[in-house]
């Protein structure tokens, strides 16, 4: 098919060029958490990040679930883990979910929890700004959890507001 | 992973059709399958009551907002009365489409399969990427409210950052692509546009620009596939399906490489096998290769071996991906300038491996001599990678 | 299993969202712009005929599905036709009682495949019957939007 084939289709610029009918879909979902999320959802609410073992990959599930895809068996214990980890890649937005242009950039960011051999954790980060993700200063930054305040807490990944660098000389 | 490759019959693409890609075609779905399908035939030499089967390629049914989209395309797919079947792994779907087409006759069940992708993404209000929200875990990723160009932003972040990438060299793809989609007559957003161009345009998710992104399509993809005895009968360029691949990764992406594209190495692992290829960067001659975001088309040629890791912008750079260069990527155009409506598009990619190894692609056709090309598609949560190698006859 | 489960009510979560997308906006397409085009302007059933499979196809199609031709010829038809198969509905989407009961038909046209599935009035739930002769009653044409909704009813004629 070379360059001059016409093609069929009829492009149209607006919707009310053509006759159309509109249908607004109302589907509303109830989704159960399940056994390995209910747990962690509650932990969250009590400021605590859990995550499930598999003992034969030795990897800490976090999310955690109850079967390890890996080595495709269940996962052995619940094991408490400290809401500290590095930066694995960031971006910063400038748009809303629906696209609608923010006023003050987000950033946005996988963590890779410490000690779990690579969970990671897809949240927002703080206390950086959009140069440090630009000139990439951000990779490898050790980060940990901002909870919000415990009467504010709801069983949800938004438990944790945000997570910010660990300064020099911090503990943990 | 064990695997037969000693099977019954030889399969023949033979025939190939596509719509129009556009922001909004007036067309319903059916009407835009029943026009690439009817192409396709067409251009076979072939009548409906020639075919066999039907394979239906369509992502999720929310976009056209049409539950059974399968079951709803059916008859402008030319399957009324016939064995029928939908596949769907996301934006995979358009090179798995004929994968599955090319399974129903290697098998030896059927001699004429004819495989349709179509995809209406217009019909969803405000914007199709309300749609894409639905792919995320609901309970842990939702309520943080990704955008789907997010989760792209962070992977291609990774990349840049892994191997030092300048995103100009990113740039450069989606320069070339819409640069090359001038010379396709489906194409919605072919244009002559610079690396400036690129650089200055809306920054959305840092490092992704407008430029940077395929957009939001209506269109429809067809080919025919035929068992080796039909193919010899009606053809004397027949295009041989070689080799066939897919492969899909843990959805828990967040604790993937997200430098590498592991899924599609895995997936181009199975179809070089069947395909008998050792060497790919050497021997596959032309490739279309996924690109709904510019970096997508370097981490790809990476995954398939076309390039070493890191590597792909620095053949981008040097003009080897060119339509004159010693590896063409993307002739059609691609997403970015050909247009991602996405199970077609991914079928697109097959049509224009398809016109190249014939030596049909006009002003598209690469400079070099070709006899083994290659499409790609990938897609769902980052995970999937669906490869198909086809050989001139 | 190495693990027990919990079916602690306080421990089983349910997380509640909703599919986003506000609507959709569905085209009638090439042939289904002609059909409700004709209905809102002449107030007639448009049907497209195959020559190829002699038959004429309503609401039309742009294609046959049986043959794959092109089709463009278009048939402008008398809104009238009988019924092909009908239901009475006693309950509306909630369960309730409805006050009086509903008939839906199939209504088929002389000679076409398809037919219009729509509202039987002015005739007793009783007193229906399949091959029954109906007719559409349509809205004035100045209400009319150009959707199925331009035709009101079907009553017997
Ligand atoms: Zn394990
Ligand atoms: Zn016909």
């Amino acid at each position: 098919m070379d360059e001059k084939v016409r093609l069929k289709g009829t492009p149209i610029k607006r919707f009310d060029e053509t006759i159309t009918v509109e249908r607004s879909s109302t589907a509303k979902y109830a989704w159960t958490a399940g056994q390995a999320i209910s747990r962690f959802l509650v932990e969250l609410k009590k400021g605590k990040l859990i995550g499930r073992r598999c003992n034969k990959c030795r990897r800490i599930l976090i999310p955690p679930r109850m079967y390890c895809e890996s080595c495709f068996r269940a996962t052995d214990e619940w094991i408490y883990v400290e809401p500290i980890g590095t930066v694995n890649t960031a971006v910063v937005s400038y748009i809303t979910t629906t696209r609608e242009k923010l006023e003050k950039p987000l950033i946005i960011a996988v963590i890779e929890i410490e000690g779990t051999g690579g969970s990671g954790l897809f949240h927002y980060l703080e206390g950086v700004n959009p140069e440090d993700v630009i000139n990439r200063k951000v990779f490898g930054m050790r980060v940990k959890a901002v909870w919000k305040p415990e009467a504010e807490r709801e069983g949800s990944i938004n438990d944790i507001k945000y997570f910010v660098p660990i300064t020099g000389g911090e503990e943990k | 992973m064990k695997m037969n490759i000693n099977l019954k019959n030889r399969v023949a693409i033979v025939g190939a059709g596509l719509t129009l890609f556009r922001r909004r075609l007036k067309e319903t779905p059916k009407e835009l399958a029943w026009a690439a399908a009817k192409m396709a035939l067409e251009s076979a030499g072939l009548e409906l009551s020639d075919v066999d089967a039907v394979v239906i390629g369509t992502a999720p049914d929310a976009f056209d907002g049409i539950h059974m989209k399968g079951e709803y395309l059916a008859d402008g797919s030319g399957g009324t009365g016939k064995p029928v079947m939908r596949v769907y792994v996301g934006g995979g779907t358009g090179v798995f489409t004929p994968i599955a087409g090319w399974w129903h006759v290697a098998s030896g069940l059927f001699d004429v399969v004819l495989a349709v992708a179509e995809e209406k993404m217009s019909p969803a209000m405000p914007h199709p990427q309300s749609v894409f929200a639905h792919i995320w875990d609901p309970i842990i990723e939702r309520p943080i409210g990704p955008n789907l160009i997010w989760i792209f932003a962070l992977e291609m972040h990774r990349y840049m950052y892994k191997y030092n990438i300048k995103k100009e060299d990113i740039a450069r793809v989606s320069v070339k692509n819409k640069r090359n989609a001038l010379d396709h007559p489906a194409a919605q957003l072919g244009a002559k546009i610079t690396v400036e161009d690129v650089l200055n345009s809306e920054m959305l998710v840092y490092p992704v620009q407008r430029l940077d992104i395929s957009p939001v399509s209506d269109g429809a993809a067809a080919v025919v596939m035929v068992s080796e005895h039909i193919a010899r009968r009606i053809t004397d360029s027949p295009v041989w399906v070689e080799g066939v691949g897919w492969s899909l990764d843990t959805v828990h992406w967040t604790g993937r490489d997200l430098a590498y594209p592991k899924y599609v190495e895995c997936a181009a692992r199975m179809a070089y096998k069947m395909a008998g290829i050792t060497n790919p960067a050497r021997e596959i001659d032309v490739a279309e290769v996924y690109d709904p975001f510019d970096y997508k088309e370097l981490h790809h040629m990476e995954g398939l071996m076309l390039a070493r890791k890191g590597e792909a912008p620095i053949l981008t750079r040097e003009g080897i991906t060119e339509r004159d260069g010693d590896l063409p990527i993307n002739p059609s155009g691609g997403l970015l300038g050909v247009g991602n409506p996405i199970a077609a598009a991914g079928m697109m990619k097959v049509t224009e491996i398809y016109w190249q190894l014939r030596g049909e692609a006009g002003k598209r056709q690469v400079k070099k001599p070709v006899y083994t090309g290659l499409a790609q598609a990938w897609g769902d949560l980052m995970q999937v990678g669906t490869v198909i190698v086809l050989r001139a006859g | 299993m190495s693990w027990d489960k919990s079916g602690d009510p306080r421990i089983l979560r349910r997380w509640f969202g909703d599919m986003e997308v506000k609507k959709h906006i569905y085209t009638m397409g090439i042939a289904g712009e002609i059909f409700m085009k004709n209905l809102k302007d002449k107030g007639v059933i448009t049907g497209s005929r195959c020559d190829e499979c002699e038959v004429i196809f309503v609401p039309p199609r742009s294609f046959c599905e049986y043959c794959f031709s092109e089709l463009t010829v278009y048939e402008e038809l008398e809104p009238k036709g009988y019924i092909e198969t009908f239901t009475i509905v006693y309950e509306d989407y909630h369960g309730e009682r409805l006050e009086k009961p509903l008939i839906i038909a199939l209504i088929a046209l002389p000679n076409a495949v398809g037919g219009i599935i729509h509202y039987i009035r002015e005739v007793e739930p009783e007193d229906v019957y399949i091959d029954m002769e109906v007719e559409a009653v349509l809205k004035p044409r100045d209400e009319r939007a150009g959707n199925l909704s331009d035709i009101l009813y079907f009553k017997p004629t």
